[in-house]
């Protein structure tokens, strides 16, 4: 009823009127966001053009910093460093997780299902810190897989501050969120339109990939697009798994605000990281939802 | 169908690696928690409660639990609250940016967020005490809490879930039907079966419905089926639409901008007509004058769920 009561037409549309039982219910959640998450990152744009001088950051209006950052080598690698295992970890946690979520979502019961999907939540329940460091026994050079490829007469494998090591905390991190947006989405694709392909006689890895991928792109896309954010940011997986050096970005920002108060050079690293994460979220989240021409 | 088996088992023990290698940290973790040895090495030490014992008599512990259990507190609380208030969002000027505001935050890595607040709330004398621990988190917590549906319970038991139009369009069984707006129910059995359209055969004659993807039809079952008051059209017999039924006005019942009105068919069949009073200044509805309420075949919902 309140759909039909909206203005539709222009002209009643531009004629603003004050609605103030609206704006109360609107209030509390633009205020909140509005002081704790908009304002400090619009600070934090504002602090890279800040000055540091003896230790001590000084308000002002210079893109000393901008310069200075874009100018050195060791951001440039960071950031081709932080793009590329971001990437690799979205290629592999989406492609890990699909035949996982496939199965979830066409050759279980729905009661398996829900149990399934309870258990990939239990993951979000326990601090990600305290996994990252289990995963560190587990894979340390004298840690619980070498034991085993020792008993096996095998020599050890070292993953451990390796890249390695940091693709298995992204794994970590992302792979339960990627398997829960993989099968709810496969499992709402259309069961007709599977046995229509059946029937129509593709075979069945065709009609996986011309049929039931297709259908389901909106929410496999939107997985691999929180893969690539939380991996991006992270900076916990390449820090204990992956040794930290080289750096990637988020390890890049700790280390210079760790060193003499480089608060001012550390955002401008952050919003570079920001501009980046916006452009492929924007870029794929359009991609997912555009018509198939 | 061998192949058939044998994928099938192929993707239950791939289902068991998955959730193995998920699950694998947290069950070192546990394991490591009973091991004797002061740092978590291979082979394991013996078995022991000693680090439960530290950990239970530390003060330290017992503060930073009491610590977190109060801000988790408050942080649902007020998170709660904020994405409660967000439901109340038609369109609006602004509707984007507000939307975006709203659900932008778990998108930002928390390396960042952390550089952005702490710089923030030091800057205004925020920083360092529990307040900011809520703060923060009311933040990155505040989008999972956003309100955008409606569940419909009955008897304790979930009867449909979904936004606002989908439970009032399309109500999943005749309790959610009854209870959301006013609908007219009436049952019959599935007769003529097209691609497009069916015929259901009522006590007050044949209805023709919009063929539905679910619930699967055959021949001669029994389903129920709602029109929604408002979606009903009254009129003479000439303009009368697809489905119809002779009716004669019993009472009506004045709502505000619309009328309910309550009409008799044939065989004691009540119908309940929604119109605006511009509609109803056209129609003679006086005495014992038969009038026409009708609805096209697309506004007849079949129940699923009956």
């Amino acid at each position: 009823m309140v759909q039909a009561a909206r203005p539709r037409s222009g002209a009643a549309r531009r004629r603003v009127r004050l609605d103030w039982y609206a704006m109360a219910w609107r209030a509390p959640m633009l205020l909140w966001q509005g002081l704790f998450f908009v304002i400090p990152l619009a600070f934090l744009v504002y602090l890279s053009f800040w000055l540091v001088r003896n230790y001590r950051m000084v308000p002002g209006f210079d893109a000393v910093n901008w310069v200075g950052m874009y100018g050195k080598d060791y951001f440039w690698d960071a950031y081709g460093l932080t793009l590329g295992l971001a990437a690799l970890s979205t290629v592999v946690t989406t492609l890990v997780a699909f035949p996982c979520a496939y199965a979830l979502a066409f050759k279980v019961s729905d009661t398996v299902r829900r149990w399934a999907i309870f258990f990939l939540i239990i993951p979000f329940f326990t601090s990600y810190l305290v996994r990252i460091y289990a995963w560190q026994v587990i894979i340390a050079e004298h840690g619980v897989i070498n034991a085993v490829l020792a008993h096996l007469g095998l020599d050890p494998f070292i993953m451990l501050n390796t890249k390695f090591g940091t693709l298995i905390g992204y794994l970590t991190l992302s792979l339960p969120l990627v398997v829960i947006l993989q099968t709810l989405s496969l499992a709402a694709v259309d069961r007709t339109l599977i046995e229509a392909a059946h029937n129509l006689g593709c075979g069945r890895i065709r009609t996986v990939f011309t049929v039931i991928v297709p259908l389901a792109k909106v929410g496999l896309i939107i997985g691999a697009v929180f893969c690539f954010i939380l991996s991006f940011g992270d900076f916990v997986s390449p820090y204990y798994l992956g040794g930290s050096r080289p750096p990637t970005l988020s390890i890049l920002i700790i280390d210079t605000t760790k060193s003499g108060q480089q608060w001012p050079k550390a955002a401008v690293v952050a919003v570079t990281m920001i501009a980046t994460l916006l452009v492929v979220a924007f870029a794929a989240v359009s991609a997912a939802y555009r018509k198939r021409t | 169908m061998r192949s058939d088996r044998a994928i099938a088992l192929f993707l239950r023990l791939y289902v068991c690696v998955v959730f193995c290698f998920v699950f694998a940290p947290i069950a070192a973790s546990f394991v490591f928690s009973f091991n004797s040895d002061r740092f978590p090495t291979i082979p394991l030490g013996g078995f022991t409660l000693h680090w439960y014992e530290t950990v239970y008599n530390d003060p330290d512990v017992w503060d930073a639990l009491g610590v977190s259990l109060s801000s988790a507190l408050a942080v649902s609380f007020i998170s709660t609250f904020i994405g409660f208030c967000t439901a109340y969002r038609y369109r609006f000027f602004g509707k984007g940016a507000y939307l975006a505001v709203a659900l932008l935050p778990p998108t930002i890595p928390l390396v960042i967020m952390g550089l952005a607040m702490l710089a923030w709330l030091s800057h205004v004398g925020l920083s360092g005490r529990p307040i900011s621990i809520i703060i923060a988190h009311v933040v990155l917590c505040t989008p999972f809490a956003m309100a955008d549906r409606v569940v419909i319970m009955s008897d304790g038991e979930i009867a449909q879930t979904g936004s606002p139009r989908e439970v009032y369009r399309n109500p999943a069984n005749r309790f959610v039907a009854e209870f959301v707006g006013t609908n007219n129910i009436l049952t019959g059995r599935v007769a003529g079966l097209e691609a497009e359209r069916i015929g259901i055969d009522t006590e007050l004659g044949r209805f023709r419905a919009a063929r539905p993807d679910r619930p699967r039809l055959e021949e001669g079952r029994q389903i129920t089926f709602v029109v929604s008051a408002d979606l009903v059209q009254l009129s003479d017999a000439e303009s009368a639409l697809e489905n119809r039924l002779a009716c004669t006005l019993i009472s009506e019942e004045f709502v505000g901008s619309m009328v309910t009105l309550f009409l008799e068919a044939e065989e004691g069949f009540e119908l309940r007509v929604q119109a605006s009073q511009r509609v109803l200044e056209r129609l003679d509805l006086s005495g014992a004058t038969t009038v026409f309420a009708s609805w096209s075949p697309e506004h007849v919902h079949i129940l699923p769920g009956d």
